[in-house]
């Protein structure tokens, strides 16, 4: 199979599309469109890009499940499966490069958070495709077939933590940086870095997490 | 051993702590003395100006520091916050140090503090302009002692203050009787009603105690001279300058009151002493004569804010990308099986094109800013000179932003319009003040000040000349003669002469900037421009500054009005 068909195949090529439409879009609405102050002032704007960095995570992730869950073998787990589902991430996150360009002008003086925030949506990413991976590979080896609960799940770890720090209020805002969105958000906040450099660490400590757990199954396999 | 410390040595502890405590108080009270008095006859009106004299005593030879006023603004019921404003910092000596500053709430206390410059306090003095207060401007008599209403308050001529503002809470102000103001007095008191003050002028025999050159550049009568009149009673008589009409004349024809407008002001001349009028005379002079009105410029520095351009990167450009990005990924969809390596080379084309252009339309000048600011000012120079200024400033996120003026110019914010349970303090340094902005606020301020003329217009038979004293060409500069408004071409340094031709009504003209344009018609009836010959500067300019993450955009606009000469 070519790496162009790899790319697309179940699907993938809407998911990449659906990623570059919604970010475009996401970015779209995260600019300014009043012309003058006096329009500015009617319908204020405030200079934060949290949106698009969000839709761009989200969707990611959203690329990572579905890529995840199609590379999962049927037989043996082999590194270069997660190798290709990198590919596949990075893939979804090339066509975003004019936008990651395009958003520097929204963060004057913080460029540098650009590819810090992109470097996080490509682990979030890796960490549920990884996730999706793992699962559905036991779920071949059971022999079940593939379900929607990984996307259930993954819209609940989005969700869940941000309800939490709603409901809780400022003494536990801190739980929001479990949900990528809360991360981003403390991220392009100001002060705030300690905390976000944490919520950048989740991620990072589930892939691994899951590389580890992706070994020992190999083991097992192997033996 | 607590038991031991009981009984006299406890006692003997007590009171040797007590006795120093006491000493550390007087020798820190010792070390100055501070006498503080505000207002104009010791009255303030909210939301006004006002003069603070604070007289230092006892002060040690070459103390550095600051004094302070700091006000509390609001109600207990709602947010307060704390005005400050340092009007004076540097070397204290024993003298009077004057300033004007805004009084913002009246009912809150009011401290005066000298501070070192480590900032401890080494004296603080608390008012109660609570018992100072007026309800709305009041009329101020300096010399006769009459009242012409409930709130009339009596000054002394050397009450008048230092700047012209701090007449800003005064209806009407009549100097007559005994009252010789100094030649500063008189030149605030011309800045004053050059600014939008009523001045009324008493003066029948004791016309000499007055007369200077100052008073006479603002009586509506020119060449003031003592008659005697049948009867032997002494009254004064001149001509009417132009402009001025006569007010009132009594039946018995002993005195008459003249009056005409000195820029936005206007002056009433009362050719007879205060002691001459009866209470029913005065209260009918008080009725003719205007109140003070200052105009403010606030619409036209809300339209100067209001009109500025947002910065910004082009607004279709996202969707733009979007969609070329979407065909080109469609394409490599496409052909991705049949021709693999095309549709790779394809798709990478595009996006780095895309990318290229991305880049250019992301350049640091279109990066969004997130403070707009309009400084807007009138200047109305003739004999005297006064300015009148408006910052209004819209910030998209909470930060701090300065207002720079002159020293002891501090600026009057208007609050009623722009708090909103939100953090508005105000830090007046002499030269700039600090203003926490929240996000998506709007905020106004009102700054007043004097200003000097440095060109001289003369106007005969359809020509005018101009003398630039400057180096800087005069860009953008209008002539309004007899109501009509001729534009003139670049003025140059020196002196300017041209032909006056194709002037068109000052209600046609527009100049192209919404501010300026604003500020002439507003003007229009404020400084007579059927009466007068004016020459009408426009200066215009755009900034943006940009420090990390801070970017901003200060637009300036001044507006002067230079009385000229017509011959």
């Amino acid at each position: 199979m070519r790496s162009t068909e790899r790319l697309t195949e179940q699907g993938g090529w809407l998911l990449y599309l659906g990623m570059f439409a919604l970010s475009g879009l996401a970015l779209t609405l995260s600019m300014p469109w009043a012309a003058t102050v006096r329009e500015l002032i009617t319908f204020p704007w405030k200079p934060s890009p949290l949106v698009f960095f969000a839709v761009l995570t989200l969707m990611a992730v959203m690329v990572g499940l579905n890529r995840g869950s199609t590379i999962a073998p049927r037989g043996p787990l082999q590194w270069r499966q997660v190798r290709r589902l990198l590919g596949h991430i990075l893939f979804a996150h090339m066509l975003t490069v004019p936008y990651l360009i395009f958003a520097r002008s929204l963060l004057p003086g913080h460029v540098v958070k650009i590819p810090i925030l992109t470097g996080y949506s490509i682990l979030v990413s890796l960490a549920f495709g990884l996730a999706a991976y793992l699962r559905q590979a036991k779920r071949w080896a059971l022999g079940s077939e593939a379900t929607g609960l990984n996307y259930v799940l993954a819209i609940l770890v989005f969700a869940l933590p941000l309800i939490a720090w709603l409901a809780t209020g400022s003494h536990w805002q801190h739980i929001a940086l479990l949900s990528p969105v809360g991360t981003i958000s403390h991220f392009l906040g100001e002060n705030t870095l300690p905390w976000s450099l944490i919520g950048i660490a989740i991620p990072l400590a589930a892939i691994l997490f899951l590389m580890a757990l992706l070994a020992i199954r190999m083991r097992r396999w192997a033996r | 051993m607590f038991r031991r410390l009981h009984g006299t040595r406890f006692a003997l502890l007590l009171i040797s702590t007590l006795v120093l405590l006491a000493s550390a108080s007087v020798a820190v009270s010792a070390v100055v003395g501070v006498e503080v008095s505000l207002g104009v006859g010791e009255r303030v009106v909210r939301g006004h100006y006002s003069p603070v004299r604070v007289t230092l005593s006892a002060v040690e030879d070459g103390t550095e520091g600051a004094i302070v006023v700091s006000q509390l603004t609001g109600d207990v019921f709602s947010d307060q916050e704390t005005m400050t404003a340092v009007i004076y910092r540097g070397t204290l000596e024993d003298r009077t140090y004057e300033a004007t500053i805004p009084i913002f709430e009246p009912l809150n206390p009011l401290e005066v503090s000298v501070e070192d410059t480590a900032g401890h306090v080494l004296r603080a003095v608390t008012l109660n302009p609570r018992l100072m207060r007026r309800v709305g401007p009041f009329p101020a008599v300096c010399g006769p002692t009459f009242e012409i209403g409930l709130d009339t308050v009596l000054i002394d001529a050397g009450e008048i203050p230092r700047d012209w503002w701090g007449l800003h809470a005064v209806r009407q102000l009549w100097i007559g009787g005994n009252a010789v103001p100094s030649a500063d007095a008189w030149r605030t008191i011309a800045e004053w009603v050059l600014a939008g003050g009523s001045l009324v002028v008493l003066s029948g025999t004791d016309f000499y105690r007055l007369d200077s050159p100052d008073l006479r550049d603002l009586m509506p009568i020119g060449n003031p001279e003592l008659v005697e009149l049948s009867g032997g009673r002494m009254r004064v008589q001149g001509t009417l300058k132009e402009g001025a009409v006569l007010a009132l004349e009594n039946e018995s024809e002993t005195w008459s009151a003249a009056s005409w407008k000195y820029g936005s002001g206007e002056v009433t001349f009362v050719s007879a002493s205060s002691d001459d009028l009866g209470q029913a005379d005065i209260e009918t002079i008080g009725s003719m004569a205007g109140s003070t009105e200052i105009p403010s410029i606030e619409g036209a520095g809300a339209s100067a804010l209001g009109s500025m351009e947002v910065i910004k990167p082009w607004t279709w450009f996202a969707p733009l990308v979007l969609l070329l990005g979407t065909l080109a990924y469609l394409v490599f969809a496409r052909i991705g099986v049949s021709r693999p390596r095309l549709a790779w080379v394809l798709l990478c084309g595009a996006l780095v094109g895309l990318s290229v252009w991305s880049g250019f339309a992301s350049r640091r000048t279109k990066h969004v800013i997130d403070l707009y600011v309009a400084n807007t000012s009138v200047k109305v120079q003739g004999e005297y000179g006064i300015a009148i200024g408006w910052s209004s400033f819209y910030a998209n996120r909470s930060r701090m932003a300065s207002i720079g003026h002159e020293a002891g110019s501090f600026p009057i914010q208007s609050l009623e319009e722009t708090v909103f349970d939100s953090d508005f303090s105000v830090e007046s340094e002499a030269s700039a003040t600090k203003v926490l902005l929240q996000a998506h606020e709007y905020r106004g301020f009102e700054l007043y000040r004097r200003s000097q003329s440095f060109f001289h217009v003369t106007y005969e038979n359809g020509r005018v000349t101009i003398e630039n004293p400057g180096e800087k060409v005069v860009e953008d500069a209008v002539l309004i003669v007899e109501g009509k408004v001729y534009e003139l071409p670049p003025i140059p340094s020196g002196t300017f002469q041209s032909t006056l031709s194709g002037g068109i009504p000052e209600y046609l003209f527009s100049s192209r900037r919404v501010a300026d344009d604003r500020i002439i018609r507003q003007y229009s009836d404020v400084l007579s421009y059927d009466e007068s010959v004016w020459l009408v500067v426009s200066d215009e300019h755009e900034t943006v500054t940009r420090s990390g993450e801070w970017g901003e955009k200060v637009r300036a606009s001044t507006v002067t009005f230079i009385l000229g000469e017509s011959r």
